[in-house]
């Protein structure tokens, strides 16, 4: 039967049909029908299977596994285009150490490496602090618009400026608008002096560590 | 240097004195085991290898091609294994030799598994396979990589920095904990990268001791989208084992080029020559780099490409495939002397070596052979019954059934596959098998399934 054939048939009762055994349903959900009884089996006693030896292997299998699902990060590639539209710095040694990072070539690996080990972890530091500390210089050198330090200098060191620019990073690095997601770059950014460095250098410093723990937060590889 | 002194240098707690092992495996597991899988590239010519033939057997329909090698590789060798006298291919000399010392050769300590259906003969499924030893989904992996399952057998410590490492070959975690994800690198020297000093520009230690503080302060907001261990926890426990791997200057004991003391010494201990340490595809170099992650205790389970370039269909096979197969060999051996100092009958190490398929009986018109899924899996070592299980039809090296209790044919047998080498080495370490949902070969578990 087509389907225009089987609209010309009598909607109204099935429809009507439908609507009751859904307010059956809907009453039932909240306890209000009295007139229904379900007929429950007699429980029985297990019945003895006989003279089973004991499975050979545990019958439950692994447990305890971790529950959610297996963090999994971008790709190498796609880590290498974030970083370098992130920082505006292209990561140099990426073609070196793209296999490392799980990038699939196609003849002996044809699956995107998408899991999270030490390598791609020691990879993204080394990704990332090179790429910041050209990215911090670029902007002191003032040639093109700034991309890490755009509302703050070297100079600057209020706790306003610091907010503006922080939150200008995190929407960019990590699309966050959250205030609160602030406070470990702001501790970072005021704490107080411990080394040999001027003003200018400290703060060149701690911006280029900002830019660093963004890259390397897991809101920035991971998903 | 083995791993008490090597690791008294490294610095830390860490997170692993916390950590557990995400899942219960373990009925008694095996005091420091050790795992190696070792990948041969390409399709191994199991006639020059380890096809276990009875010296009397004829070979009507089969062409051994001897008179197309060099003149050192046309000689098969005698072997004695499980108390059966078989032939073996001369690239196997190595490892039938005894020690300097007059040990056992590494052959008593083998337990062979002939007439294995790959079920393919297309090299990307066939390399998936013999990842996982799970049927893939094409050439889709299936499940966690072997050296992932084999790397759960024992709790997590503070000096088993890299419990599971992958060297040239891709490696899986479907359903561990994450501490147990393969570390993968893509040549075996890349290791001495991956523990040294990072080549990034390193901040002054003010600011990098203030970056490690926010990084361990910042929450996530991936983590919404899981319960149990939350992302940033993950990041934190890999950030924490980077830390202590730099920490302890570990890099320098795995360059087997250094041009010092140390690397001559690790070069020796491996029969290496610098020429070959030169090549991080190298079978003794990467057989060296293998050893030396097992024997500083910072790995468990380490799977590693060991040799490449096997797929011969042509001329080259009369040229390239005994010489492959006899430097893989050598590496293999210096790796199992290595192991053996430590562990001399290998107890509680396992050793295994395959290829994602073997090659054809007849010699083909281009004088070379092509793929054929009737393949060797050899296992050196752990708790297995030694010897040879399973045969081939002798004159056509087909499959056929295996009486899983004797190891002989049988029609009434079972076709071996690789999953049941997988959940027979699992379950005889002690650790749960059923994740390669096929039997496994409990006579061949030496004292039955743990």
């Amino acid at each position: 039967m087509r389907e225009s054939e089987m609209s010309e048939g009598p909607r109204l009762p099935i429809v009507a049909v439908a609507l009751v055994g859904l307010m059956g349903v809907l009453g039932a959900c909240d306890g209000t029908i009295d007139d229904v009884t379900v007929e429950l089996p007699e429980p029985t006693e297990p019945v003895d299977p006989g003279n089973l030896s004991d499975p050979v292997r545990d019958p439950i299998g692994p447990a305890d596994l971790a529950p959610g699902r297996t963090l999994r990060r971008m790709t190498a590639s796609q880590f290498n285009a974030s970083l370098t539209v992130a920082t505006g710095q292209v990561w140099d040694d990426f073609e070196r150490y793209a296999a490392a990072l799980g990038r699939a070539d196609f003849a002996e690996i044809t699956e995107e490496g998408t899991e999270f080990n030490v390598t791609f972890e020691k990879l993204v530091e080394y990704s990332a602090r090179e790429t910041c500390r050209d990215a911090v210089e670029a902007d002191l050198d003032g040639a093109s618009p700034a991309v890490i330090l755009r509302h703050a200098a070297v100079e600057d060191t209020g706790e306003a400026v610091f907010r503006e620019n922080l939150a200008y990073l995190l929407l960019r690095f990590q699309g966050k608008t959250d205030e609160g997601a602030q406070a470990p770059w702001l501790a970072l950014l005021q704490a107080p002096a411990d080394d040999e460095m001027n003003d200018a250098q400290r703060m060149q410093a701690r911006w280029t560590a900002v830019c660093v723990g963004l890259v390397t937060h897991p809101d920035f590889v991971a998903y | 240097m083995k791993r008490r002194t090597m690791i008294r240098g490294m610095a830390g707690a860490g997170a692993f004195a916390a950590a557990a092992p995400a899942m219960r495996l373990f009925a008694e597991p095996p005091e420091n085991f050790r795992f190696v899988s070792l990948y041969m590239n390409g399709g191994w010519d199991v006639l020059l290898g380890f096809d276990a033939r009875p010296p009397d057997a004829r070979y009507d329909e089969l062409d051994v091609g001897t008179s197309l090698l060099a003149p050192e590789y046309r000689t098969p060798l005698e072997v004695e294994l499980g108390g059966r006298s078989v032939l073996w291919g001369r690239p196997t000399e190595s490892l039938t030799l005894p020690g300097a010392s007059g040990e056992a050769p590494h052959s008593s300590l083998l337990t062979l598994f002939r007439s294995v259906n790959m079920n393919t003969v297309a090299h990307a499924a066939g390399r998936a396979y013999v990842n996982t030893f799970r049927s893939p989904v094409g050439v889709v992996p299936r499940g966690s990589s072997f050296g992932t399952v084999m790397s759960t057998a024992g709790a997590l410590s503070e000096e088993l920095v890299l419990p599971n490492v992958s060297i040239a070959m891709p490696t899986f975690n479907e359903a561990y904990e994450a501490d147990y994800t393969g570390v993968g690198v893509a040549l075996s020297t890349n290791i001495v990268d991956l523990l040294s000093p990072s080549r990034g520009s390193r901040l002054d230690d003010a600011t990098e001791a203030l970056l490690a503080q926010a990084q361990d302060a910042a929450g996530s907001c991936v983590s919404r989208a899981y319960r149990g261990t939350r992302p940033e926890e993950t990041l934190r426990g890999s950030r924490e084992r980077v830390r202590r791997l730099l920490e302890g200057n570990v890099g320098a004991l795995f360059d087997v080029r250094a041009d010092s003391l140390e690397g001559q010494a690790l070069r020796d201990r491996f029969g290496l020559s610098m020429d070959q340490a030169r090549n991080a595809r190298h079978p003794s170099t990467v057989g060296a780099i293998v050893g030396q992650l097992l024997s500083t205790g910072l790995s468990r389970s380490v799977s590693a490409t060991l040799q490449v370039g096997l797929d011969t269909h042509n001329q080259n096979w009369t040229t390239d495939q005994a010489p492959r197969l006899q430097a893989a060999f050598e590496g293999l051996s210096a790796l199992l002397w290595d192991l053996r100092a430590d562990d001399p009958n290998l107890e509680r190490t396992v050793v295994t070596i395959h290829s994602e398929f073997a090659r054809t009986p007849r010699i083909n018109g281009t004088s070379g052979r092509d793929h054929w899924f009737s393949n060797t899996i050899a296992v050196f070592g752990g708790p297995l019954r030694r010897g040879v299980l399973g045969e081939t039809v002798e004159s056509t090296l087909n499959l056929q059934r295996t009486n899983l209790s004797t190891g002989l044919p049988d029609s009434g047998g079972e076709m071996l596959r690789p999953e049941m080498i997988a959940a027979t080495i699992a379950e005889a370490i002690g650790i749960d098998g059923s994740a390669f949902r096929a039997p496994s070969l409990q006579a061949w578990i030496e004292g039955g399934a743990r």
